[in-house]
């Protein structure tokens, strides 16, 4: 056969056949093909549905195929710390009120700084958000940074999540919260409940165990929620979302000129057990956080404090108990009497007071606390309060019962007398109780909406902080090219991601920090500061456009479009 | 007989160890730790690490866990800090027990009953009904029962609670659910022991002696039936105190089924080792029991042992 071509097209069809296969073949060496790409995320068919219709957005968009791999949530976590991988769905939630709770992940060599991005600017930006006093050049410092972010697109907002309920009427005042506890409950009541609102009680459903009700050393929504019940600390956020002097045990206080020292004067107010609230509690908690040998996962919302960090950075065995213990003493916490509280920061914080609420910045008493040891905490019996609430009846595993704290300072504001909650983490078993009257509030995830979306007593979408995302590592061959990662971002519809996929109500994440922080000044969102980053829609041409020049950057051959 | 014992009992404490060290290591293998965590900080994880004692070298640990293993400790939970797994084993067993138990003498009773009448009745309407029973019984997964269940019986009807553990009327659903599946073998395994046994010279004499068929049935018929079953009841009964997971989960029912699984989710070692020591030392004991009543019942087995 072959003879028998060559014959028949001659010696210069032969040539130009090698010629060709030669040229051809150089530009296979020239141009890589497009690396199959792996993508991270969770087990489970409801993360499965989001990650398949993001896979076939970026293959009809940029021709982009990408494989997804189903880990357990550990898994996904040591993947991502270890940077091994192409790129992960991952989401990010917030733990105080201020852009610096999403913004600071990204500086070069943070802990969550799972792309491994660099950015000089970014994080000289960053590092003036933290250190200046000024609201307004802060918030200009983290619109700047928020613009880099979305440019170099190291990670690619998706969506800001929203959670519906199905939540009786007669339930008022219960305001639901997107930093720390995720309810608040002090000011709630019910008002026409059929069979009488004589009695005030709810009966809800906490889903799982809370795994921790030390405050100190608690990192868990479910039991910050029971924490943030049961304990008072310097203040509360008030129905309104405001900090105000007198809404927790500080009345007063006063903030020195250069914004580092904090002066509180406490109120009177006394502990379940009758004791006293002194400022000691809470030098005494803020020490126990920052302990290293109480090794608490929250020290690091403790690091605005003078020493905080160096304190905690201390090794238990290497430097030995008497190091520690001294080295505490230089906490930037300070009792000047029973009640007055000083407090030095490490650098100024504007968002300091706003801190305070949260689970970890508690007061804790001494004796109670040394007591039981380990095991404070662990049982119904081997806790106080000084919240609206305590603990009465702890079932491990299947029921709490908060009842109304006697000995709380503002229990004249508090109107329900009791609460019990379930653990039942089946949502449909959760659904049923309701149904029965049995549970008077309960979550409602996407599958369930078709069923109840449109009942009377379905809530609103609620947006709970938390926004999601694609993050790329930029050392990856095809993600270290910035407009590659860019086109990934505007190659996603979240509109259509929003509304055919989530279906619950969740919002297209125009920029990474979410709608519910404000901006410290005028307690507007933070996000209408910067405006929409990245579209709500596709921008296919852009994306492409972006994507081809980003791939012949780094020697790939073009994407195929089909 | 004393020697059985003997060596059975060392068998027992070997696969006890067996499965201890093979958890130990696969558990530590899997990626992720307890304290790994979204927000966790590298020096705090580290000081974490040291507080539970994880930082040592992997062979250290297991001795450590191997020396309070023997002394009963099974340590604290690393996921729900400040409890002991003793104490989470001791709340949560007696509950999922309860619940295996009812379920297994809900399926042994109906089931036994349902395969001997099939059995009597061959091809008749009362068997083709038990064995299309049965077969549903064991084909459709017990999460379908207590979900349809829960709705008709507690939603629609209101007959028995939705859930929750508060006295005898709210173990019936989940019991029911736990047992069905159970029931369905039972039953199948029963009539074809049953079968098996009615063609045997025995019950050929036994009836040409002229003995009442429920004589026949009940003592020569029933008593040779029911061996192979005592010998899926063993591992059958530690299935369904083990098995108890998804029915716990759906009917808000603090037993210790949700901790085997969650544990492992949550890396929670201490959790891990503890219900899985615990569950096989279960299992083992409920094999070395059904051992020894085989050979109460069996008289062969033990004119075997003697010889």
């Amino acid at each position: 056969m072959k003879a028998l071509r060559r014959a028949r097209f001659g010696w210069a069809a032969t040539l130009a056949a090698v010629a060709l296969i030669g040229a051809a073949s150089a530009q296979a060496a020239d141009l890589k093909p497009l690396p199959k790409l792996t993508l991270i995320a969770d087990q489970g068919d409801i993360v499965r549905v989001r990650v398949q219709a993001l896979q076939e957005m970026l293959r009809k968009n940029l021709g982009l195929d990408i494989e997804p791999r189903y880990v357990d949530f550990k898994t996904r976590l040591e993947l991502m710390r270890n940077h091994n991988f192409d790129m992960v769905y991952a989401g990010w939630g917030p733990d105080y009120d201020d852009p610096l709770t999403f913004m600071d992940l990204f500086i070069t060599g943070g802990a969550q700084n799972d792309p491994q991005w660099s950015n000089a600017v970014y994080d000289k930006l960053i590092e003036t958000a933290q250190n200046n006093m000024d609201q307004g050049q802060r918030m200009e410092a983290m619109r700047q940074a928020e613009i880099l972010l979305a440019h170099e697109a190291p990670i690619v907002p998706i969506y800001w999540r929203a959670n519906r309920y199905r939540q009786q009427p007669f339930i008022k005042n219960y305001i639901r919260r997107a930093v720390g506890a995720p309810v608040e409950r002090k000011w709630a009541y019910t008002q026409g409940r059929p069979g009488g609102d004589g009695f005030q009680y709810l009966n809800l459903n906490l889903l799982e165990e809370p795994p921790d009700l030390d405050p100190s050393t608690s990192t868990d929504t479910v039991s910050f929620d029971i924490i943030n019940a049961t304990y008072e600390g310097l203040v509360r956020v008030n129905p309104e979302g405001k900090i105000v002097k007198g809404s927790a045990l500080a009345v007063d206080w006063q903030i020195s000129p250069d914004g580092k020292e904090y002066v509180f004067k406490l109120r009177d107010a006394k502990w379940s057990n009758g004791q006293p609230v002194t400022a000691n509690d809470f030098v005494y908690s803020w020490r126990r956080a920052v302990d290293p040998r109480t090794a608490s996962q929250y020290a690091y919302i403790m690091y605005v404090l003078k020493n905080a960090e160096k304190i905690n950075a201390m090794d238990p065995k290497k430097d030995g108990d008497k190091a520690i213990d001294d080295a505490l003493k230089t906490l930037g916490v300070e009792a000047l009497d029973a009640h007055t509280l000083k407090v030095t920061l490490e650098k100024p914080a504007p968002y300091f007071l706003s801190l305070t609420s949260f689970i970890t910045y508690m007061p804790l008493p001494q004796t109670v606390v040394e007591k039981f040891g380990d095991s404070y905490a662990a049982d119904a019996n081997k806790m106080v309060a000084n919240g609206p609430f305590i603990v009465t009846k702890w079932d491990h595993g299947y029921q709490l019962i908060l009842e109304k704290n006697p000995t709380y300072w503002d229990a004249k504001s508090v109107r329900l007398q009791k609460i019990h909650f379930d653990m039942i983490a089946d949502q449909g078993t959760a659904h049923n109780l309701y149904n029965k009257g049995q549970l008077d509030v309960t979550g409602l995830s996407s599958q369930f909406i078709p069923l109840y979306g449109r009942n009377k007593d379905t809530t609103a979408p609620w947006a709970d902080g938390s926004v999601f995302y694609l993050e790329m590592n930029t050392q990856s061959p095809i993600f270290r090219n910035a407009k590659v990662r860019r086109a990934i971002g505007l190659a996603i519809d979240r509109q259509l991601f929003c509304d055919a996929v989530l279906k619950d109500g969740s919002i297209p994440a125009t920029s990474f920090t979410a709608p519910v922080i404000t901006d410290g000044e005028t307690g507007r969102p933070f996000v209408e500061k910067i405006g929409k980053l990245w579209p709500e829609t596709a921008d296919v041409a852009a994306a492409r456009q972006l994507f081809a020049e980003g791939l012949a950057e780094e020697g790939f051959a073009p994407p195929k479009y089909n | 007989m004393a020697r059985y014992l003997a060596r059975r009992l060392v068998y027992s404490v070997i696969a006890l160890w067996l499965v201890t060290t093979v958890t130990f290591f696969l558990m530590h293998a899997i990626p992720g730790d307890p304290f790994s965590s979204e927000k966790v900080t590298p020096s705090i994880h580290q000081l974490m690490l040291e507080k539970y004692g994880l930082d040592k070298p992997l062979l250290v640990q297991y001795g450590d866990y191997l020396l309070n293993l023997l002394h009963g400790d099974l340590g604290i939970s690393m996921r729900q800090t400040n409890r002991s797994v003793n104490d989470m084993i001791r709340d949560g067993f007696p509950v999922s027990a309860q619940l295996g138990l009812e379920a297994l003498l809900f399926a042994v009773i109906v089931g036994v009953t349902l395969g001997t009448v099939a059995s009597l009745h061959r091809n008749g309407v009362l068997d083709y009904t038990a064995v299309l029973l049965s077969l549903l019984f064991v084909s459709v997964p017990s999460f379908v029962f207590a979900t349809v269940l829960q709705y008709v019986v507690g939603v629609r009807l209101g007959w028995l609670p939705v859930a929750r553990w508060e006295g005898f009327s709210y173990t019936i659903l989940p019991a029911f659910s736990l047992g069905i599946g159970m029931l369905g073998s039972l039953t199948r395994l029963m009539r074809t022991s049953m079968l098996e046994v009615v063609g045997q010279d025995y019950i050929r004499t036994a009836r040409a002696k002229g003995l009442s068929s429920w004589s026949v049935v009940g003592r020569h018929m029933w008593r040779n039936a029911i061996l192979p079953l005592v010998t899926v009841l063993g591992p059958l009964t530690a299935g369904i105190i083990t098995g108890t997971l998804i029915i716990e989960t759906i009917f808000g029912v603090p037993g210790l089924g949700k901790y085997y699984v969650e544990s492992i989710y949550n890396r929670d070692y201490t959790l891990i080792m503890g219900t899985t020591v615990f569950y096989a030392g279960l299992l083992i004991a409920a094999n070395f029991i059904v051992d020894l009543l085989y050979g109460v019942i069996d008289p062969r087995i033990r004119l075997a042992e003697r010889g």
